[in-house]
């Protein structure tokens, strides 16, 4: 039989926090064969990237406490009893790494090529000349176009998707036997991750390097991992052959990671959520009716948006400034109590188009008409509000939960009691589906999917007929994005709000939105009824975005 | 908690919180009294409760502290007088108005002659200064000004560092160019000058002049600090989200950034409540503190400067050992305030 190459043993590890420790992995096992890709799969805290740098010997000592029974057999070493220096050798020459975002792990004041050279001349031993030449090699064996150029360029001159190029070199320039990926496509444009992924695959079919690749995405991974581990909370809950977890995964969170994403083909009235299928009984739950979207000859424009454009000022030198335009000439039109969905990459001006709508940046050009009814609120916060991305910093973390909500209240309602107010904050607390006795605490006691909930409460006191989120569910695992989608969903179902869902997942958009506009480079590239523009793409742009959408397994 | 004290323009229950995590700190809370007490003292000795007769030659000179047994020094302090009478004649001429005195002194020796060296104390507490006052007397009543000083100066310079600081680093643009221009000008002038400067502007010494003086060339410092950080949370997802809703410039400024930036405040307000009592010594020192007649713990320093030459230490000890009591205990509740007022610190 053959030998795996990395065999991981009953792993278990502690946290150590003063005299107390909490356990963060509890008795994981797996095997990477030679030349293998196994995918580790898990939500934020399943700790799947503690499993990483456990093998890498990256975690430190006086805070992690590791079980004594575990071992990490790697050929006939057990890493976990390695010194640092045993350790250091193995990093880099055997097992190299690549990290979610490629920016902050690159030396900003270094060249790609000094970068690159150092790690070549630490495991090859090779002078100047030769370590310069194995670095083109392996710069244009990543995909970067002009290496000889590229050499010379500092991090921030590549794009994101070159900085990442640029990291997997360094990760494979000691020509390691596994290579572990943490997240490598997280901070990426869904076109840029494809290339990503399919430059992985070709490096580990030439080079039969084995991968651990880990991801939060489950979808991600069918098309090219051999064989996957489903983590949760610190324990392996399925481990399997990547066709068997897709096609007939026995854990019932396996299925429900797999049935909570929403797809391009189904549009079920709510998205399952993972608590309601780890409830369910064995045989799974009742399929949902399919949600009607789509904009009707009976719906009311409620806005609409005519050659708006932002230009920003750029800076250079003392005196001279050039401009940016952010968003150049875009028109839509928003129906009432329905949704817009806006879709691009990064750079797109979807996030400042949101921004403009919403009134916190003033437009350069353009204008907006709005409805007869909602004259009366023009200008006001009570016509349009928005939900931010990152609900971590959304909300101030000095101010108490209750504070928070209370605040539009107080700014826009000046007559209400205190004891009104505080009916009224419990009230929209219901709403969002939290408990009235959290009231007192603060943000950072809370989840990011509970923030967002308090973030929808805030602006939900207000009523506003228009709801812009800019991309407010990017930043949260499947399974809480799916219980916001579905929170979103039924306010707008049962106050008639008119949603602006900013996004670059191109599925969630699908699934949330009656109308979509595909955006690129600040100009709008196609707007049309949503299932119109999935199932039949008019422009390239929107068909290369379409296809680099992770399918899951493919057969 | 009781959430429901929430008052518009401030958010209580912060306070509620650091309150109540500032009781659970004993050390906290221990330099809390510290700080506490020598207010307290100060504000007794300005009301006159304590320390009002600091100014009586209650000991002989330069006194030891009562600690020290030096009974060798006492003979030779009582028998000083007797001989400076006598050394009148030393250069061998006549003293005509020496008959006359000592007739006068004979006559009323109670008035005329100087206090007797022997009813004076030649022990006390912490020593006495070269005119017998009370160390220990010395040093509260140089608390009034010390901690006025550094208290109130800091606070001014604190206050106007993190307005300014607030605006230019808010609204950025030309309001943010103006006030760095102005803090640009008033970091070129050299410090000392700019102190003559508004010293001869306001063309009076006292406490007050120094707290002006200190408190309107200390704000740099803060402002720079508090810039950044506007500059920083003005960004911020919640501050846009506050703006989404309505809120003002003045509501977004103070009551949603400002508790952002406490961390750094208290920080600064730390470091200039010491540098200013350290300052006032210097400004002493050049004749810009404050006057003779008033002690302070700088210009009990700058006696002891003089007096460790000759071995007397404990002029330096009273102020030293008061001003680091003060500094220590106050750096200590300042760090222990910062992390009772981040709701994120795990008490």
């Amino acid at each position: 039989m053959n030998k795996p190459l990395l065999s991981v043993q009953h792993l278990s590890l502690f946290f150590k926090q003063g005299d107390t420790s909490k356990q963060v992995l509890n008795d994981i096992s797996f095997d990477i064969e030679k030349g293998q890709t196994l995918a580790l799969v898990g939500e934020s805290g399943s700790g799947k990237s503690v499993t990483a740098l456990a093998i890498m010997g990256l975690l430190p000592e006086d805070l992690v406490s590791i079980d004594e029974h575990s071992t990490i057999n790697w050929h006939d070493q057990n890493l976990t009893q390695l010194s640092r220096q045993q350790h250091r050798q193995l990093r880099g020459k055997k097992i190299g790494m690549i990290f979610q975002d490629p920016m902050s792990s690159l030396n900003p004041v270094m060249t790609v090529g000094e970068q690159l050279m150092e790690g070549i001349t630490l495991h090859l031993s090779l002078g100047y000349k030769e370590a310069r030449l194995r670095a083109l090699e392996l710069l244009s064996e990543v995909g970067i176009p002009e290496p000889n150029r590229r050499f010379d360029a500092y991090p921030h001159e590549l794009s994101g998707g070159q900085q990442q190029r640029v990291m997997i070199a360094m990760a494979i320039c000691g020509e390691p036997q596994l290579l572990i990926a943490d997240e490598p496509t997280t901070a990426l444009d869904v076109t840029i991750q494809r290339q990503i992924l399919e430059l992985i695959k070709q490096l580990t079919n030439e080079r039969h390097m084995a991968v651990l690749f880990i991801t939060h995405d489950l979808a991600l991974v069918g098309e090219f991992a051999d064989k996957v581990v489903v983590m949760r909370h610190g324990s392996i809950r399925e481990v399997g052959i990547t066709r068997t977890i897709f096609k007939d995964a026995q854990d019932p969170y396996t299925r429900a990671l797999l049935l909570c994403r929403p797809s391009l083909a189904h549009r079920p009235f709510h998205l399952p959520v993972v608590e309601e299928l780890l409830a369910a009984p064995h045989h799974g739950i009742e399929p949902q009716r399919e949600r009607v979207r789509g904009i009707g000859a009976m719906d009311q424009v409620l806005m609409s948006v005519k050659g708006v454009s932002k230009r920003f000022p750029v800076t250079q030198g003392l005196f001279s400034r050039t401009y940016f335009d952010a968003v150049k000439d875009v028109s839509c039109t928003l129906y009432r109590g329905k949704t817009l969905g806006i879709v691009g990459e990064s750079g797109s001006g979807k996030t400042t188009l949101g921004l403009m709508l919403a009134g916190i940046i003033p437009m350069t050009q353009g204008h907006i008409d709005y409805h007869q009814d909602l004259h009366n609120v023009i200008g006001t916060a009570q016509l349009i509000q928005i939900i931010f991305q990152n609900p971590y910093a959304s909300l101030n973390p000095r101010f108490t939960i209750f504070q928070i909500i209370e605040e539009p209240l107080l700014l826009h309602f000046p007559d209400m009691t205190r004891q009104q107010r505080k009916q009224e904050v419990e009230r929209l607390v219901g709403l969002v589906g939290l408990s009235s006795t959290m009231l007192s605490r603060y943000p950072h006691e809370f989840s990011g999917g509970q923030r967002q909930r308090i973030a929808i409460a805030r602006c939900l006191a207000l009523k506003p007929h228009i709801l812009v989120c800019d991309e407010s569910v990017s930043a949260l695992d499947v399974s809480v994005q799916a219980q916001v989608l579905n929170l979103l969903q039924d306010l707008q179902d049962q106050f008639k709000i008119s949603l602006i869902f900013i996004s670059h997942d191109l599925s969630v958009v699908r699934y949330m939105s009656d109308e979509i506009m595909v955006m690129h480079q600040g100009r709008v590239v196609e707007t049309g009824q949503s299932d119109h523009v999935i199932q039949s793409p008019q422009m390239p742009y929107t068909q290369n975005l379409i296809s680099a959408i992770p399918k899951g397994y493919l057969l | 908690m009781n959430h429901t004290t929430t008052s518009p323009s401030f958010s209580p229950s912060l306070w509620n919180l650091a309150c109540a995590r500032l009781v659970r700190d004993k050390i906290g809370m221990l330099s809390l009294g510290i700080v506490l007490f020598f207010i307290l003292l100060s504000v007794g000795s300005f009301t006159g409760l304590i320390a009002q007769n600091w100014d009586e030659e209650i000991a002989v000179n330069y006194a030891p502290p009562s600690f020290l047994d030096t009974s060798k020094e006492h003979t030779d302090t009582v028998s000083r007088p007797v001989i400076a009478r006598q050394q009148i004649n030393l250069y061998g001429l006549h003293d005509p108005l020496s008959a006359v005195l000592n007739q006068i002194e004979l006559a009323h020796p109670q008035d005329t002659m100087p206090p007797n060296d022997e009813k004076k104390l030649t022990h006390l507490l912490l020593g006495a200064d070269k005119w017998g006052r009370s160390v220990a007397l010395k040093t509260i009543k140089g608390s009034e000004t010390s901690i006025m000083v550094g208290l109130i100066a800091a606070i001014v310079a604190t206050c106007i560092g993190t307005v300014l600081g607030a605006l230019a680093g808010y609204f950025g643009g030309w309001v943010d160019d103006l006030l760095n221009w102005f803090y640009n000008v008033f970091t070129a002038i050299p410090y000392l000058l700019l102190i003559f400067a508004i010293a001869a502007v306001l063309n009076q010494k006292g406490v007050t002049t120094i707290i002006l003086i200190l408190g309107l060339t200390g704000w740099t410092g803060v402002f720079r600090l508090i810039r950044a950080e506007y500059l920083k949370h003005r960004q911020r997802e919640y501050v846009l989200a506050a703006k989404a809703m309505g809120a003002s410039h003045y509501r977004r400024m103070f009551i949603h950034i400002l508790p952002n930036t406490f961390h750094v405040i208290l920080v600064q307000l730390s470091i200039n409540v010491v540098g200013f009592i350290k300052s006032e010594v210097i400004l002493s020192f050049l004749g810009f503190g404050v006057p003779v007649d008033v002690v302070s713990w700088g210009s009990m320093l700058n006696e002891a400067q003089n007096e460790l030459v000759l071995g007397i230490w404990w002029q330096l000890l009273g102020a030293g050992a008061a001003m680091a009591i003060l500094v220590t205990a106050f750096s200590v509740l300042t760090d222990t305030l910062r992390d009772a007022l981040d709701p994120k610190v795990v008490a």
